[in-house]
């Protein structure tokens, strides 16, 4: 199990760190995926919750409205290792906090002539405060709600090796504080114990970058997620393997520039998320996370996400209540 | 958890590891190098991403003209870049400008590239043989001032549209040859040249050429993308306005000066005799020198009503069209220098020219 384990956390460190060469625009669904991961369930008093997990963001959809353009030659790749924890100091109260490490590469393939531009580092970070309604656990039913700030602790004023300063959507940080806020709600289905029916909602409220491009104010639009899904957990051979299927809708208002709402920003998305998680032992589980658009439509012209997938390693450590779902398969 | 720390300990200094990438004017070629020593004649500090990446908003080669009978993503209003050379007559829209900035053409035996920066306005008409090399220009994805940068294919330098010249790259301080072009609307250009042609829509690129792509970008004086050097609040930001510019200096003819009859406005700058002729209803102004090249001076009178003529001279009445030529008269033929100039937004020129000076301020 430890080999196992070892083998799994090198690999999605080097896919962030040493990229595979694929062939490499903007927009606002294109960026590092802090408050859609932020969050894990309740566990007992005195738990200790982790997970390293590598996210994938494949944008290679032009899209005009609702529209989308026969025009690949541009690709934007988004790479995050992100590291989230959360510790349960009661029965009712957790904090979670979510650190991130940021690849984005966008490439351009013009008259057989590529041309890359690539960025890493730190990435920022969330921390949030958790309430967990206590004394609903009897009757399958968890709910808890949070909120908390993004901490602007990546940079946001990369250059290329010219020194010329790259825009907003390849920086790893937004250099702004930003308000997370989030409920999460599951109910076991009373036919079907093992099976739990969940939904979470998450908003982010973005303050301002005021020091954009040197010296101008920029604003990333707010943003509203909502995720629906139903997961089971199955015992095949000697291993429980968790099987999910959720809807994912988000809602990306535009974002501002010295208070002036820019063009070709924000937009609504509705994704398909089926994944999996197995358990490599009792405390520790890996997850597998693809996500594939349905529906989208962008204001305006946008590079939209063609796909997206998260490979991840969750473990719990303390002597709480060791939960055996997490907010990914459901 | 105690792997989890090393990771930690691993991932943070690579974390902040940064990042990698991977009718025509005279020419002047004097080459000037980089006076700041990082390789560019500019700030390079103020060189921007915008955004699409190089080549990410895709420049066209020899693009197919059509008859405007033949099409529908234009109205009267919309502008476009005119060109004409011997019988060929040629409209540049914006409407595809907005979305591929740069055009390489070759019309007669002109190799041109029909340059437009959609954020500052400023369309201007490129030679695209350099140091006896043709090449074709592209996008490079990088702003100075708002402004675009094009990009030669051949050498792979980087240019200013605005400044004119070669700001990084092995042809660095070399100055373009610019071409005339005529900006007006499409319904004034219509009635100007009627056997015109016009750029198709069928580009090979899939975009929507009836919608701007800028939102209210044209409009809005406050909403600016990326910073300025100079910000000037004489005009407002977005008016647009015609610049004679000589040497590192401009002067500016707002549209608006121009009254509903062609107007001409004849002026000495910095040494030079100037004629200015433009109609503010019909939506277009342009400039010459003075002097036909044999040290004659004329001066101009409008000609009203006469589409492409819009001036005539007092000293010998030769008729001359919007492009400077002689049409009619004892000059027929004869060509007037075009003026390094071009219309485009106010704050662009406020930006670039900070010295400039407005006509009619004074």
């Amino acid at each position: 199990m430890g080999k196992l384990f070892h083998i799994i956390i090198t690999a999605l460190i080097c896919l962030v760190i040493f990229p595979a060469a694929g062939s490499a625009q903007t927009c606002c669904s294109g960026g590092v995926p802090l408050s859609g991961n932020i969050g894990f369930l309740g566990a007992g008093p005195g738990t200790l919750q982790l997970e390293l997990s590598y996210d994938l963001n494949y944008l290679a959809t032009l899209k005009n409205g609702s529209e989308s353009y026969d025009d690949e030659y541009r690709k934007r790749i988004t790479q995050s290792l992100l590291l989230k924890t959360g510790y349960s100091i009661t029965r009712w109260l957790a904090v979670d906090a979510l650190f991130s490490l940021v690849n984005q590469r966008r490439t351009i393939s013009f008259n057989e002539q590529s041309n890359s531009v690539r960025t890493l580092g730190a990435g920022d970070a969330v921390i949030m405060v958790k309430y967990i309604f206590p004394g609903l656990n009897a009757g399958g039913v968890e709910i808890q709600l949070g909120a908390g700030p993004k901490i602007p602790l990546g940079p946001s004023d990369l250059t290329d090796d010219r020194g010329i300063t790259l825009n907003a959507d390849l920086q790893p940080g937004s250099n702004s504080w930003d308000l997370i806020t989030w409920g999460y709600f599951s109910r076991q289905l009373k036919a079907r114990p093992s099976s739990v029916f969940s939904a979470r909602i998450v908003g982010r409220f973005n303050g301002t970058n005021r020091e954009y491009l040197g010296s101008q104010n920029y604003r990333f639009g707010n943003t509203l997620q909502v995720y629906l899904g139903i997961g089971d957990q199955l015992l095949i051979g000697n291993r429980i393997i968790i099987p999910s299927l959720s809807f994912r809708y988000r809602h990306a208002w535009a974002d501002k520039i010295n208070d002036l709402q820019l063009d070709n920003t924000g937009g609504r998305w509705i994704n398909i998320i089926p994944a999996v998680g197995w358990h490599i032992s009792q405390s520790m589980i890996f997850n597998l996370v693809p996500e594939i658009p349905i529906y989208s439509k962008v204001e305006g012209i946008q590079l939209a996400p063609t796909f997206r997938i998260q490979a991840g390693l969750y473990m719990s450590l303390g002597t709480g209540k060791k939960n055996q779902l997490n907010q990914y398969t459901l | 958890m105690r792997q989890i720390i090393i990771i930690g300990a691993i991932l943070l200094p690579l974390a902040f590891g940064g990042c990698e990438m991977d009718s025509r004017e005279f020419s002047d070629l004097t080459v000037t190098k980089s006076p700041l020593g990082d390789g560019w004649l500019i700030p390079v500090q103020e060189v921007f991403d915008g955004g699409p990446g190089k080549d990410g908003i895709p420049a066209l080669t020899e693009p197919k003209f059509i008859v405007p009978a033949s099409f529908d993503y234009l109205v009267d209003e919309d502008l476009v870049l005119g060109f004409v050379v011997g019988d060929e007559v040629r409209a540049y829209p914006h409407a595809i400008l907005d979305w591929h900035e740069i055009i390489n053409d070759k019309v007669e035996d002109v190799n041109i590239a029909v340059t437009y920066c959609p954020l500052t306005g400023t369309g201007i008409g490129w030679n695209r043989e350099i140091n006896g090399t043709v090449t074709t220009f592209g996008v490079s994805g990088l702003l100075y001032n708002s402004n675009l940068i094009p990009y030669d294919r051949e050498i792979d330098s980087n240019w200013s549209q605005m400044r004119m010249d070669c700001v990084e790259g092995e042809l660095q301080g070399t100055k373009i040859e610019t071409i005339a072009l005529v900006e007006t609307t499409w319904k004034t250009w219509q009635a100007m040249y009627p056997s015109t042609t016009i750029v198709s829509p069928k580009t090979g690129y899939d975009r929507d050429y009836g919608r701007y792509p800028y939102g209210g970008y044209k409009i809005l004086d406050d909403y600016l993308l990326f910073p300025v050097a100079n910000e000037d609040d004489r005009l407002p930001n977005k008016e647009r306005v015609h610049a004679v510019v000589l040497s590192s200096n401009a002067r500016i003819y707002p549209l608006s000066a121009f009254g509903e009859q062609v107007t001409v406005i004849q002026e000495k700058l910095r040494g030079n005799d100037i004629v200015v002729v433009g109609n503010g209803a019909d939506n277009f102004v342009t400039s010459y020198f003075s002097d036909p090249g044999d040290g004659t001076l004329l001066t101009f009178a409008p000609v009203q009503d006469q589409y492409p003529v819009v001036m005539m001279d007092h000293e010998e009445c030769n008729n001359w069209d919007v492009f400077g030529r002689a049409v009619s008269g004892p000059r027929k033929g004869t060509q007037l220098r075009h003026a390094r100039s071009f219309m485009g937004y106010w704050f662009s020129f406020a930006a670039f020219y900070p010295s400039l000076t407005i006509y009619g301020e004074e």
